[in-house]
């Protein structure tokens, strides 16, 4: 019976051992984007990058040195006056940063668990969403005006007409907000979790939903247009393409151009690997990314395939491309060494931010 | 493998226990007594064994043979051995039922994990291994809250004037994996040497509980309702057996 009794003393510090190893091991995301006018900002892990559209040069790292204590994911927004750059943590922290050389600005702290999405900044608010199911509206300083609390978290920022927010949770509910104070006008109860934003297009919200369909909705009162069906989750917001479609992939890699009036297919596309951030859609074409690390070029006009590259080997990309105002296409690969490519609409890298030093 | 064979069974058998229930704690529970009684016949070998094993140490033949090479350690154990093998006791049966939970144990702190999928990458982990039949979209996301906790982060109780979080669940299952230990005295046998395997025994009783509470401090909140909800149906079924002796744990009344 010892023996037994220290075969089970070990095993079980080995389990402690081993369960504290596996409690940190994978990023919680991946990498959040966004483009100004020289500089592109990537979030990624314990580090936000401001780094040189120009030659992917770092220009500043927040913090200096990776704090393992703080891990960021949504894409920093850039205020309109251009004076803060701001960013949300894990830590529940949303930061206003200087978007010259990273130092801190200022901070709220109110938040009760992460910030996954991006906010959504406009001339007066600040919009956080965040994972505690509430919708923080702060002014440019950083203080907060108002709250709005949903069942589930919030992963994406809210879009805006102007005068009505609209703000997707993953509580599988749609809902409308006037802009300024906060109030509910409609919500509107779907099939399934919302992980990214509704896509405003003349006065239609079209969501992806983790429920194998995308829905179109009325702004006006949250009422359903027509409801598409496809072959597996919708994680990102539909894309438009051209003057009356719209363009989406799911996580069995396949891409649907879908007419934004009745939701029917127009084309369908297969390419390899899961599509999780939303395709790009420009000059004629539509770029997706894959779990399977590819870089996809579909004909906007009809989906055909025109090719497909790896970019990263034994990688996964779950960011979209975004597009910089030279027309180049920057890819985020879920890669803690190499978080950033930029890359022509041929598939050929220009050049790759890198963290090894 | 491990994720096809383990993770992956548990994590849809828990999930479609949570959408009978409805609530994710219950889920856990239910789920634990399920694997409890899954095991009772390996805890009945178990204490069986045990009780082998205390019958044995008070044999003639097992006293004579400590009594002649209580000097010569490689020859007792020899001897030993060869003892059990006469009289049919497996001394390593007692282990198998202790080492079948720790995959267990493992599996289970995964697929909590990835249940509660409470990051993208965990929810996209997570509908990787849903089995189509569950119907993922209306389950998704898991509502994690369970009285005062949020099953998916380490668990605290905060009272209002208390500027820290009280560890209910960490105290609770150190607390009743100390009286597992403590008043299952008939299946704890003493080995040959008294003092040591006397202080082997106390070091026991103190560490596992300390480990388990650490275990239950610090990990998801599901975990921790595994652990006490498994040792809670552990007493009951050592009573349930007629093994459970409270005097060894009412010790001031000694």
């Amino acid at each position: 019976m010892m023996r037994s009794r220290r075969v089970w003393m070990l095993a079980l510090t080995a389990l402690a051992l081993v369960l504290a190893g596996c409690s940190r091991m994978a990023p919680g995301s991946w990498p959040g984007v966004s483009v100004g006018d020289d500089t592109v900002w990537v979030a990624y892990q314990q580090q936000v990058f401001a780094v040189a559209l120009e030659n992917g040069g770092q220009r500043w790292a927040f913090p200096v040195e990776p704090d393992s204590k703080r891990t960021f994911f949504a894409a920093p927004q850039l205020t309109a006056d251009r004076t803060a750059l701001i960013v949300g943590g894990y830590d529940g922290v949303l930061y206003a940063l200087d978007p010259a050389n990273g130092q801190e600005r200022w901070s709220f702290t109110a938040a009760q668990d992460r910030y996954i999405g991006a906010a959504l900044v406009t001339p007066d608010f600040i919009y956080a969403p965040n994972a505690d199911g509430t919708l923080y509206a702060l002014d440019l300083e950083g203080r907060p005006v108002w709250t709005f609390a949903t069942q589930a978290a919030l992963w994406a920022p809210p879009v805006t007409d102007g005068e009505t927010l609209f703000v997707s949770s993953l509580d599988h509910h749609l809902y409308a907000l006037d802009a300024r104070t906060g109030q509910e006008r409609w919500r509107a109860a779907l099939d399934g979790a919302l992980p990214a934003s509704p896509t405003l297009v003349d006065g239609v919200l079209y969501v992806g939903e983790l429920a194998n369909e995308v829905t179109a909705l009325n702004a006006a009162d949250g009422s359903v247009r027509w409801t598409a069906p496809v072959a597996a989750w919708v994680w990102h917001s539909p894309v438009p393409l051209g003057d009356d479609a719209l363009v989406v992939g799911d996580m069995e890699g396949h891409v649907y151009a879908l007419t934004r009036a009745e939701g029917r297919v127009r084309w369908q596309a297969q390419v390899d690997g899961a599509i999780i951030g939303a395709p790009l859609v420009a000059d004629g074409t539509v770029f997706v990314t894959t779990r399977a690390g590819m870089l996809a070029a579909l004909d906007a006009a009809n989906g055909q395939v025109r090719w497909q590259k790896p970019l990263v080997e034994d990688g996964t990309i779950e960011a979209g491309p975004v597009l910089t105002p030279e027309g180049l296409l920057l890819v985020a690969p879920s890669d803690a060494k190499a978080p950033l490519l930029a890359v022509q609409p041929d598939g050929t890298v220009v050049w790759t931010f890198s963290l090894e030093k | 493998m491990w994720t096809t064979f383990v993770v992956q069974p548990m994590l849809n058998l828990l999930l479609w226990i949570y959408d009978l229930v409805g609530n994710f704690g219950v889920a856990i529970i239910v789920f634990t007594v399920l694997v409890r009684l899954v095991l009772a016949p390996l805890m009945h070998k178990q204490t069986q064994s045990a009780e082998a094993m205390r019958k044995l140490q008070e044999h003639p033949k097992w006293k004579e043979i400590q009594r002649k090479y209580k000097n010569d350690r490689e020859r007792l154990a020899q001897e030993q051995m060869k003892l059990y093998g006469e009289l049919g006791v497996n001394p390593f049966a007692s282990c198998l039922p202790m080492l079948v939970q720790i995959p267990i144990i493992f599996g289970l702190y995964q697929a909590v994990i990835l249940a509660l999928g409470n990051t993208p990458a965990q929810l996209l982990e997570l509908a990787r291994l849903l089995y189509p039949a569950l119907n993922p979209a209306r389950l998704i996301p898991i509502n994690g809250q369970f009285l005062w906790m949020n099953l998916a982060y380490p668990e605290r109780l905060h009272v209002p004037g208390l500027p820290f979080g009280i560890p209910v669940m960490a105290i609770l299952v150190a607390l009743t994996s100390y009286i597992q230990s403590k008043a299952v005295a008939t299946t704890t046998p003493s080995t040959g040497d008294g003092q040591q395997a006397q202080a082997m025994n106390q070091m026991m009783t103190a560490y596992m509980p300390l480990m388990l509470g650490y275990f239950a401090l610090t990990f998801q909140a599901g975990l921790a309702l595994y652990f006490l909800t498994s040792n809670l149906v552990m007493i009951a079924q050592y009573a349930f057996m007629g093994k459970l002796s409270w005097d060894d744990l009412i010790f001031w009344r000694r």
